[in-house]
């Protein structure tokens, strides 16, 4: 760790010395959550998130003002009656940034190696729905599906999601070669990877001349490089960071979809009784966590609902602070004289830890001891996270179907709280090939509340994001996974 | 060059605030190219005169009076107690250089291989590179002189530099420094308890006694035994080298500072103090060839020693060593023999004395009886024990009982940490460890009481106590486990005369008691001729004469033991 | 890679730093009281590193003893204040105001040195205790032993305890912060070991251990008995120094999250975490600056201050 903090160092001290001639070039920082293995390969546990964001394209993209996907690499699209095979419409001219065209084949390639057995990649849970994909006419592709999927579009929104060009599977984690606006130049996930304009991108130029990511793993040491004018933006930021940075930068308060949270192993022997489960997230007064863990703005109350609150499938659930019904719950678990339980945690996310604080004094009123354990950062997510029975976890934001199956489905790689149950796969399955919006709606509805009821994850609040920008820097007040960085400027 | 008029030297105290002398109203002057001799018992306060001239006063201060000298004199200081002076972690060879460094001396090397050569050390060479506790004690405190040397000073006080050098080593360096003096012309200050090396090296002696001058004059005059009473038992304490007597020791102590006695100091001890002497003080005055600070300067002269007695016969024979060496590895792979072929055999109740120049490998000897030197060749037999042929931790407890070993300076000898009674009790619980409580105390009253020392010492811890009381503690300490050979290593040499006197006397009389045998090792032939029975000359590790003592040395056969003696007599007589 | 105290440590900690403190206290009066150790203090004081040592010494003492008496809050209660979830101003009922959680600040600085305090003393003991006693023993082994392991004990002392800190909690697993203890202690015993020994050789050379030697004594009483207490300055000294090195380590570690769990009051995670708000809420950062500060400033100017009182020279002793 100190070796981070370290390299950290030396890259400002390096960051500092790049001349002003180069002064298009945007820098910001990403915090090394997956250590020195972080690639370029959108797929892989370990990627790069900062940077896959910056060289890729999907098929379609969030809108900046709506839910609604809106074209990108695809220009347009549709499905037959059952919504189990779709036709996507690709854009003409695209290159990649080693200069072979864009064509079916890339897509084609992209989404069998996600969908193929062998694949390790979570992804694959959201995208399993595809039974194939092939090359149409008239340059499109065609998706057939394994059940009807009436949102179809939307899983393909996800940020992995990114198209490579076709064969390049076992080249692309070093090469990072896809469509987007800026192009791999030297990739150092421990150092800094710099990133040159695409001039042949093909939603117009890219304004910047390139952009630096540099890893800094100390969320203060990233406070304290934008301070220093050494990063230009920290894509999240807390409450006390705005304090400290002052009056000098613009501020960008966006809901977001991600949250934090506890979870607990459904299956472990400590979490198994779901009135366990139940007791430990109905203690919460899940207001004051905000107020106190996050400030005042920074986030907004969730009933331990995944859903992202701008989601149209977002299920209205009330889950007032309940000490007694905490209490009752424990007690017919049969733990009458109270709950001792280890929650893990590392310095890795700064809403962890005071999340925690909260949390155990909130939870002591109902009798259940909160022991937090820590551990070094750079091991969390390989050694303790899904190994340990509770740790802390956060997720970014997700469309409602992609959520729910990439978290709670059974077998989905990323189901840390092992929440395994066939009626809710089965419900998975009915709610997406159901065409009818309001009935659609209902059947996610009903997966929410029986997550509320009995899930293992405790979700207090989605975040909303705080931007912090430099005031020379102009950036559309989006998500990042729907910021087009082209649009991006520095003067 | 140097004046001094009326200085008391002393400090204040903590509490009281009362002021107490060390030295009182001392007068005196030196030139350049003269050398005065002071003498005195330990704690007269010789060494705080030494100091207060090279200006050491740390915690002292001058309470009346002035030290006159020229201008930012060079003082050069030779301090007593080689071994302590030295650092024990630096080699000789930079310890020079730091004083030359600091001399702002050229050619460093070569200005310390003259000087060392200068002091007369062997094989400068491989001296340099060792560290001080791989020289003996004379080669440490030629060291000493050597660093004292490098300064070029122009006033030297000498703080008894030669007590650890035998006696032709003793004549080299009174030599060397005459020779310096005369070339360089510096002033000179010896202070010494050896009346010998005073009478070689100085014209005028003063003796010091609680801190006043007694009696100043002519040194052949005072050798004589001067005119004061103090100056006369300091004179037949002395042992005699043509005569086989045991010296007479003065009775009592010096007074310490602050609890001097109204008139004459010496009235407790002096066997002509009348009333008068009880209240005034008598000043120093000219009387007959001296002056002399006594209301009865004596005119006659008075001998009363006492002979020395001869072991009784029959006595069965207790140890044998046949043909040892002892060999050192040296730097660059030489061997060096510090003892060759050397054989001693020793009876019960005798005492032996080993005499040689400093370097000869006396110690070595002792150290490979005690056990704690590995030998190449030869054996050693202990009447009655197995294992004596085996260093010291692998012999049976009876056997390391039965030797014991008292070494040459009791204030390295005595762990300051303890107090007098766990020093005594260490080695009787060690060798008696099923002893009672009251079984340790008896036994720890009668060494006591053995060398002369009383209850009142039990809880001192040895700083508080004076070098002749630290040498006996260190002989009870001996003593206690009832051994059956003493080793003796150089005991007297640290010691004033008067104290010699009282430890030799205490030696003997303890031999008649005890009965143990004893190896005296001594540079001092004076100092064997009173007390040992058979004599033994070493010489670079080879043994050059043996035999009875008075036979060595009334007749010696060996030309290398007359020189020896020669140059004793040179220097007391 | 668990490196903390748990909840049971934690309360180990507080009852470690109650018998440090105790201890320290009686020390201090037994110094005036006792008359040869009065000078020894008093040598101490003479030096102004010593005086300034022993002031801020006796001040963390006093915060300790009284503070917990004086504040009304206890470190962990977060209170509801109605519309000020967080960062409630100072003011009577906060003289420090609240931190980020709102619990009394105040009452956080002053028990936020326990664990560190308590880790560290004893660390600096072990370190002290193993370190005098290896270095003592080897100058009286053979000198081909004191060769070998000297060589060791110098390719040792190049290696950065932090990276083995992390290395031995990451191989035993489940190791809390108390891990320190042992792990640190043993590479801060490698220095010490250097400095006693050089002093013990300076003691096995003089006569009386020749003596005891002579006598028949085993090497381990030679050591306890004869040597041992002639090094009781240099290893007074030693401990004092070390155990400053020592909190900074801790210091390290802990801003590291390494040592002390949340939501344990600890100074060093007081000051990693307000870093960030040095300049909106000072007054939550410089408290546990200065608390952390004085008291590494006071050990040390006393250690400082004892090592010129007794005559050693501290530059002999390098840092790890
Ligand atoms: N450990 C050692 N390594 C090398 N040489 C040594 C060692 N100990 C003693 N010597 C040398 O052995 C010789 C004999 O030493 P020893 O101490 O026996 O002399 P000594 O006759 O007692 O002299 P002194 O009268 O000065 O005490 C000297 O030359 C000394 O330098
Ligand atoms: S003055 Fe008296 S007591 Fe003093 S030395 Fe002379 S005779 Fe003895
Ligand atoms: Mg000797």
């Amino acid at each position: 760790m100190r070796k981070y903090f370290l390299a950290a160092t030396v890259c400002a001290a390096m960051i500092s010395t790049i001349p002003l001639a180069m002064a298009k070039t945007l820098n910001f920082a990403h915090d090394l959550s997956f250590g020195a293995e972080s690639n370029m390969d959108p797929i892989d546990g370990n990627r790069l998130y900062e940077a896959i964001i910056l060289t890729y394209n999907r098929l379609v993209r969030p809108s900046y003002k709506t839910e609604e996907p809106e074209a990108s690499l695809a220009t347009s699209w549709s499905s037959n009656d059952k919504a189990d095979v779709w036709t996507f419409k690709l854009r003409d001219g695209v290159t990649f940034h080693d200069g072979s065209a864009f064509g079916p084949e890339d897509v084609v390639y992209t989404f069998k190696r996600i969908i193929d057995p062998n694949t390790k990649s979570a992804v694959k849970a959201v995208l399993d729905i595809i039974k194939d994909v092939r090359a149409g006419e008239d340059n499109s592709v065609i998706f057939e599906l394994n059940s009807s999927h009436a949102d179809f579009p939307l899983l393909l929104i996800d940020y992995r999601a990114r198209i490579i060009p076709e064969g390049s599977g076992d080249t692309i984690a070093d090469t990072g070669i896809g469509t987007g606006p800026f192009k791999l130049k030297t990739l150092d996930a421990e150092g800094i990877s710099e990133f040159v304009r695409f001039d042949d991108y093909w939603d117009g130029k890219p304004q910047l001349d390139g952009i630096n990511v540099t890893a800094i793993a100390d969320a203060g040491a990233r406070q304290q490089a934008l301070a220093a004018g050494q990063i230009d933006l920290l894509l999240g930021a807390t409450e006390e960071q705005q304090n400290a940075l002052g009056d000098g930068f613009n501020y960008q308060h966006i809901p977001s979809g991600a949250w934090r949270g506890i979870v607990f192993n459904t299956q472990s022997e400590e979490f198994k009784d779901w009135r366990v489960r139940k007791a430990l997230r109905i203690l919460a007064d899940r207001e004051q966590i905000i107020k106190r863990a996050l400030g005042e703005n920074g986030g907004i109350v969730s009933c331990d609902d995944p859903v992202a609150p701008t989601d149209p499938y977002l299920a209205k659930i009330d889950c007032p602070q309940d000490i007694e019904g905490a209490k009752a719950l424990l007690a017919e678990a049969g733990h009458k004289d109270g709950l001792d339980i280890e929650v893990f945690t590392a310095p890795l996310d700064p809403t962890w830890a005071p999340l925690l604080e909260v949390y155990q004094a909130q939870a002591a009123k109902a009798g259940v001891k909160v022991k937090i354990t820590s551990v070094p950062s750079d091991g969390f997510w390989n050694d303790v996270w899904m190994k340990k029975s509770a740790t802390t976890t956060y997720w970014g934001g997700r469309p409602a179907d992609q959520i729910l199956n990439e978290a709670f489905r059974s077998g989905a790689k990323w189901n840390e709280t092992y929440w395994n149950v066939p009626e809710f796969d089965a419900q998975l399955d009915v709610a997406r090939s159901e065409l009818d919006p309001e009935k659609r709606k209902e059947d996610y509805r009903e997966l929410q509340v029986e997550l509320f009821e009995k899930g293992g994850a405790f979700i207090p609040f989605h975040l909303n994001t705080l931007r912090v920008v430099a005031k020379d820097v102009t950036i559309p007040a989006v998500p990042s996974a729907a910021l087009r960085w082209s649009d991006v400027t520095k003067n | 060059m140097l004046d001094i008029r009326e200085l008391s030297v002393g400090y204040t105290e903590n509490i009281s605030g009362r002021k107490v002398e060390i030295l009182s109203r001392v007068n005196l002057s030196i030139a350049g190219g003269e050398t005065l001799g002071l003498v005195g018992e330990s704690g007269s306060g010789k060494s705080t005169l030494g100091y207060a001239i090279a200006g050491h006063l740390s915690g002292l201060e001058i309470q009346n009076g002035s030290i006159d000298t020229k201008e930012n004199p060079r003082i050069a200081l030779v301090q007593q107690n080689a071994g302590q002076a030295l650092t024990p972690t630096m080699s000789i060879g930079r310890q020079l250089n730091e004083v030359l460094k600091y001399a702002q001396v050229k050619n460093r090397t070569e200005k310390a291989f003259e000087l060392m050569e200068g002091v007369r050390l062997p094989d400068p060479k491989s001296l340099m590179k060792r560290l001080p506790h791989q020289l003996s004690g004379g080669q440490q405190q030629r060291v000493l002189i050597a660093l004292a040397l490098a300064r070029n000073p122009e006033i030297l006080v000498l703080d008894e530099p030669t007590t650890a050098l035998d006696a032709s080593t003793k004549e080299t360096l009174l030599e060397l420094l005459a020779a310096l003096q005369k070339s360089q012309g510096f002033a000179m200050l010896i202070v010494s308890h050896d009346l010998g090396i005073i009478r070689t090296a100085c014209a005028e002696t003063a003796v010091m006694y609680a801190g006043a001058f007694v009696e100043l004059g002519n040194t052949e005059k005072i050798i004589k035994g001067g005119h004061h009473p103090y100056t006369r038992a300091l004179v037949e304490a002395l042992p005699h080298i043509e005569e086989r007597l045991l010296p007479n020791a003065i009775e009592g102590t010096p007074p310490k500072p602050g609890a001097r006695p109204e008139g004459c100091a010496f009235a407790p001890r002096c066997l002509y103090a009348e009333d008068k002497c009880r209240h005034a003080v008598p000043p120093l005055a000219p009387a007959q060839d001296t002056k002399v600070a006594c209301f009865f300067p004596l005119v006659d002269l008075r001998k009363t020693s006492t002979a020395v007695p001869e072991p009784g016969e029959g006595k069965e024979r207790l140890l044998a060593v046949n043909n040892i060496s002892v060999q050192f590895k040296q730097h660059g792979g030489q061997i060096f023999k510090a003892l060759d072929d050397v054989s001693i055999s020793l009876n019960t109740g005798e005492t032996l004395g080993i005499i040689g120049e400093s370097g000869s490998g006396k110690s070595t000897l002792l150290r490979c009886l005690a056990g704690l030197q590995n030998y190449s060749a030869g054996e050693m037999i202990l009447e009655g024990a197995e294992d004596f042929d085996r260093p010291v931790e692998k012999r049976k407890r009876a056997t390391q009982r039965r030797l014991q070993m008292v070494f040459q300076n009791p204030s390295t000898a005595l762990n300051p940490n303890h107090t007098i009674e766990r020093i005594l009790e260490i080695p009787y619980a060690l060798y008696e460890p099923k002893s009672s409580r009251s079984e340790r105390s008896n036994a720890i009253r009668r060494e006591l009481d053995l060398v002369r020392l009383t209850d009142q010492h039990l809880i001192k811890r040895p700083r508080e106590l004076s070098g002749g009381e630290l040498q006996r503690v260190a002989l009870a300490r001996g003593l206690i486990a009832r051994p059956d050979l003493l080793l003796l290593d150089e005991i007297t040499s640290a010691l004033d005369v008067s104290v010699q006197a009282a430890v030799l006397d205490l030696l003997v009389k303890i031999q008649r008691s005890v009965g143990c045998a004893m190896i005296l090792v001594s540079h001092d032939i004076a100092v064997m001729r009173s007390i040992s029975h058979k004599l033994v000359v070493l010489k670079n590790g080879r043994i050059v004469e043996a035999g009875l003592t008075e036979q060595i040395l009334s007749h010696p056969k060996e030309a290398y033991t007359q020189s020896l003696i020669k140059s004793a007599k040179a220097i007391t007589a | 890679m668990m490196a903390f105290l748990d909840p049971i440590s934690y309360y180990l900690a507080d009852k470690i730093y109650y018998l440090v403190c105790t201890a320290m206290f009686i020390t201090m009066v037994g110094l005036v009281v006792i008359k040869p150790s009065r000078r020894l203090l008093g040598r101490i004081w003479r030096h102004w590193n010593g005086r300034v040592g022993l002031c801020f010494i006796a001040a963390h003492i006093l915060i300790s003893v009284f503070g917990p008496w004086l504040i009304p809050h206890d470190p962990y209660t977060q209170f509801d204040l109605g519309e000020i979830a967080r960062y409630y101003p100072p003011g009577l009922e906060f003289p420090l105001g609240t931190d980020d959680r709102n619990r009394d600040f105040l009452a956080r600085v002053v028990s936020g040195g326990r664990a560190a305090i308590a880790v560290t003393c004893l660390t600096a003991i072990l370190a002290i205790s193993w370190g005098a006693f290896a270095g003592i023993f080897l100058t009286l082994m053979p000198r081909w032993v004191d060769g070998v392991v000297m060589r060791i004990v110098d390719a040792l002392i190049s290696v950065p305890w932090l990276a083995f800190l992390l290395l031995a909690m990451t191989l035993f697993a489940g190791a809390r912060g108390f891990s320190f203890v042992p792990i640190v202690g043993f590479f801060y015993s490698l220095a010490v070991l250097r400095v006693v020994r050089a002093h013990a050789t300076t003691i096995v050379a003089l006569d009386y251990v020749t003596a005891a030697r002579a006598r028949g004594h085993r090497i381990s009483w030679i050591a306890f008995h004869e040597v041992l207490p002639n090094c009781r300055d240099v290893i007074l000294v030693e401990l004092a120094m070390r155990w400053t090195w020592l909190l900074l380590a801790f210091a390290v570690a802990s801003f590291f999250g390494l040592m002390v769990e949340i939501p344990a009051p600890d100074w060093s995670l007081m000051i990693a975490s307000s870093r960030t708000l040095f300049l909106s809420y000072p007054y939550l950062f410089w408290p546990p600056v200065i608390m952390l500060s004085t008291l590494v400033i006071g050990i040390n100017f006393t250690a400082d201050g004892l090592a010129k009182a007794i005559g050693l020279d501290r530059r002999a002793a390098d840092m790890v």
